[in-house]
């Protein structure tokens, strides 16, 4: 094999570039680098099998950008790994190797019905992946694969127009950063606000070496301290344990309680099977919150935009809804009593716009829209928390502050006083000095 | 441009993790925020696309408390490394005080780290600032893949293709395992805070 490994090598580079950037470029790379591989191994099934899942899957991926299935950017090295333990691995014999490719070509297969089901609508043939060929290996047999469909094309459309627009957008406040007028603040970027105004000063900042500040040290070495803190990346990772382990808890408490009601177990609701992205759980949540917001609506919130977030991953505006949502929810979670008003409507109103962006065609520039209007929002509503925020540890400064930061503020406020005795002795020694003169 | 607002005693300040995809900056303020979730009290902002990369920008606002009697208010964004957002780079840059380069130590990303250094001397050069003048700190990511193997650059070579000319602090760090992470920030805060002082007296 050693003739092959230098170009199995130039494969596996051109896979691993594929993590970092999906340009033309890598993805042409992956297919020049194939093509010798192809005739080096001419007649052996195996091999050409696994090259042909990473020549489609390339072309897919190629096609769809990041708008690819992320299983299919996964499944890339997946192959590419089976391809080298059958090609490096001497001690494994045939029939095991068949095995280790046919279990790739399953997984391919599963993905393409995936795709195929995500996509199935009436009149909706297409495949975006194309079905491997058959040879030697039982090779998947594709399903259809027929040209575009209309909403393929509706969708593209609506994509390239809202990349486009918002291209548009960018140059024109990046553009207008530069006219000396005024320029409008733009929609796009969240901001704590409030400082920016008549009052306000702007100030153009050039960077000065070999200066220091020691009253910014010292609050930033108050800020950052690690008291209590410390967080290791090991403990990182405990906690997202921690947290899954939570959520899988409770399904399976809310399974066993249904057990002894029922004396049937319900089965988990298979989530990759939903062709469609259903939000009318989302929709009862919200719903209910204007009720009266407890513990659990925001628990099944926090759940459901976790799993809806899953299904969708490939549609900016949705994620961005999401995302929002999820942030409200998670306000709400800490600070239960803050803003409630403004966050509900904040939750109905993203709400709305998801729904709408998933269950219409509306022409492309309501998403637009409605996708800027809701990065806008945002920033207001999070102008609002931190102004509550600051106006309620204000109001009651002895019962808001944690002990911790009452501890912070007195270091502060010590660091200030005895910068400013030293600066009284300062004057001081000063004055002493022009007195013995 | 940060804001000083004199009557409300504020002063906000804008800083951006700039640098090639894929390379740490939205691992950074993952970090920042996990780490000091108690004192920063609000909510991170993140729009990402599959496989966590991200898609306008992170967004996370951060007070630190009173110098002088001001408010500082710090906020963190992330650009999306992917060179294809250059649009969204740009805007985000807009209005930056301070800057935190993010590149990536390995050798294969070479490259990539020299280019998205260029491009944001351009991009900065289309809000009228300057890369020679602007607040600015790099961090030399990853140090961790050392152990596992990985063909790394040294920190000379690093400093050759990056820092020759521009001659700004830098870290060598992990903001996987949060090595320098903090000390990162701290640095671009307190040089932001350094050329704002005078405002502040
Ligand atoms: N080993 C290691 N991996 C890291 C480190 N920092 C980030 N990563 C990993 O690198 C990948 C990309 O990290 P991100 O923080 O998302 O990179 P980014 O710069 O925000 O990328 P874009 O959003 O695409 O610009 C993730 O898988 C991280 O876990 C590090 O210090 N060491
Ligand atoms: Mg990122």
């Amino acid at each position: 094999m050693s003739t092959g490994a230098e170009k199995i090598n130039d494969l596996k580079a051109a896979i691993l570039a594929i993590e970092w950037e999906i340009t033309d470029e890598v993805m042409d790379n992956l297919t020049r680098t194939i093509e010798p591989l192809k005739e080096q191994w001419a007649g052996k099934k195996p091999l050409l099998v696994c090259l042909q899942v990473i020549g489609t899957l390339g072309q897919y991926i190629k096609k769809a950008r990041e708008k690819a299935h992320p299983d299919a950017i996964k499944l890339l090295p997946d192959v590419f790994a089976t391809l080298e333990t059958v090609i490096t691995d001497e001690s494994m014999d045939d029939g095991r190797k068949i095995v280790l490719v046919r279990t790739a070509v399953d997984k391919y297969n599963k993905l393409k019905t995936q795709l195929a089901k995500r996509r199935k609508e009436p009149g909706r043939e297409s495949q975006p992946v194309a079905a491997v060929k058959k040879t030697g290996v039982e090779a998947p047999s594709g399903a259809g694969q027929g040209g575009s469909t209309i909403r393929d094309l509706m969708e593209q459309k609506e994509d390239q127009a809202v990349d486009g627009a918002f291209n548009t957008i960018f140059q024109e406040m990046v553009s207008d950063d530069r006219a000396p007028a005024a320029a409008p603040a733009p929609p796009a970027m969240p901001s704590v606000g409030g400082v920016a105004g008549p009052d306000a000063k702007e100030v153009v900042l050039a960077r000065v070496d070999d200066e220091e500040f020691p009253e910014a040290d010292s609050l930033l070495d108050d800020f950052f301290a690690d008291d209590g803190l410390a967080f290791s990346i090991t403990e990182a990772k405990a906690e997202k344990e921690t947290h899954a382990a939570e959520t899988v808890e409770v399904d399976l408490g809310q399974i066993e309680v249904k057990k002894e009601k029922a004396a049937e177990p319900t089965p988990p609701v298979e989530r990759m099977e939903e062709e469609e992205i259903t939000v009318d759980k989302l929709a009862r949540i919200i719903q209910n919150m204007k009720y009266g917001i407890s513990a659990t609506l925001l628990k099944q919130l926090a759940e459901e935009i976790a799993s809806l977030r899953n299904q969708h991953p490939d549609h900016y505006s949705v994620s961005l809804f999401m995302e929002v949502i999820g942030a409200v929810g998670r306000h709400l979670v800490s600070h239960g009593d803050v803003a409630v008003d403004l966050s509900r409507n904040m939750l109905q109103t993203v709400y709305d716009r998801l729904a709408h962006s998933l269950f219409t065609m509306q022409p492309q520039k309501n998403l637009l829209a409605s996708h800027l209007e809701t990065v806008h929002d945002y920033g207001k509503w999070h102008e609002q928390v931190v102004a509550e925020l600051a106006e309620r540890a204000a109001a009651e400064p002895k019962r808001e502050l944690s002990a911790e930061m009452e501890e912070t503020v007195k270091l502060i406020v010590r660091r200030e006083v005895d910068e400013l005795r030293k600066e009284l002795l300062e004057v001081i020694e000063k004055n002493k000095i022009a007195e013995e003169s | 441009m940060g804001f000083i607002n004199v009557k409300k005693k504020e002063v906000q300040i804008k800083i951006v993790y700039y640098g090639p995809g894929r390379g740490g900056k939205t691992t950074n303020l993952d970090y920042i925020n996990k780490k000091y979730k108690q004192r920063i009290k609000t909510e991170m902002v993140s729009i990402k696309t599959h496989g966590d990369r991200t898609l306008f920008f992170d967004f996370l606002p951060v007070d630190i408390g009173k110098i002088h009697g001001f408010d500082i208010k710090i906020q963190l964004y992330t650009v999306p490394g992917q060179v294809k957002y250059n649009a969204t780079r740009k805007l985000v840059l807009k209005g930056v005080d301070g800057i935190v380069f993010v590149a990536d130590l390995q050798k294969e990303r070479r490259d990539s780290n020299l280019k998205s250094l260029e491009q944001m001397k351009e991009n900065l050069l289309s809000h009228n600032k300057d890369a020679f003048k602007i607040p600015l700190v790099l961090q030399y990511n990853k140090i961790d893949l050392q152990n596992q193997g990985i063909p790394l650059l040294t920190v000379e070579e690093m400093e050759q293709d990056l820092n020759q000319e521009l001659r700004v602090p830098y870290f060598v760090g992990s903001a996987l395992a949060g090595d320098n992470v903090v000390e990162t920030l701290k640095k671009i805060i307190s040089m932001t805070l350094i050329s704002f002082r005078k405002e502040l007296q």
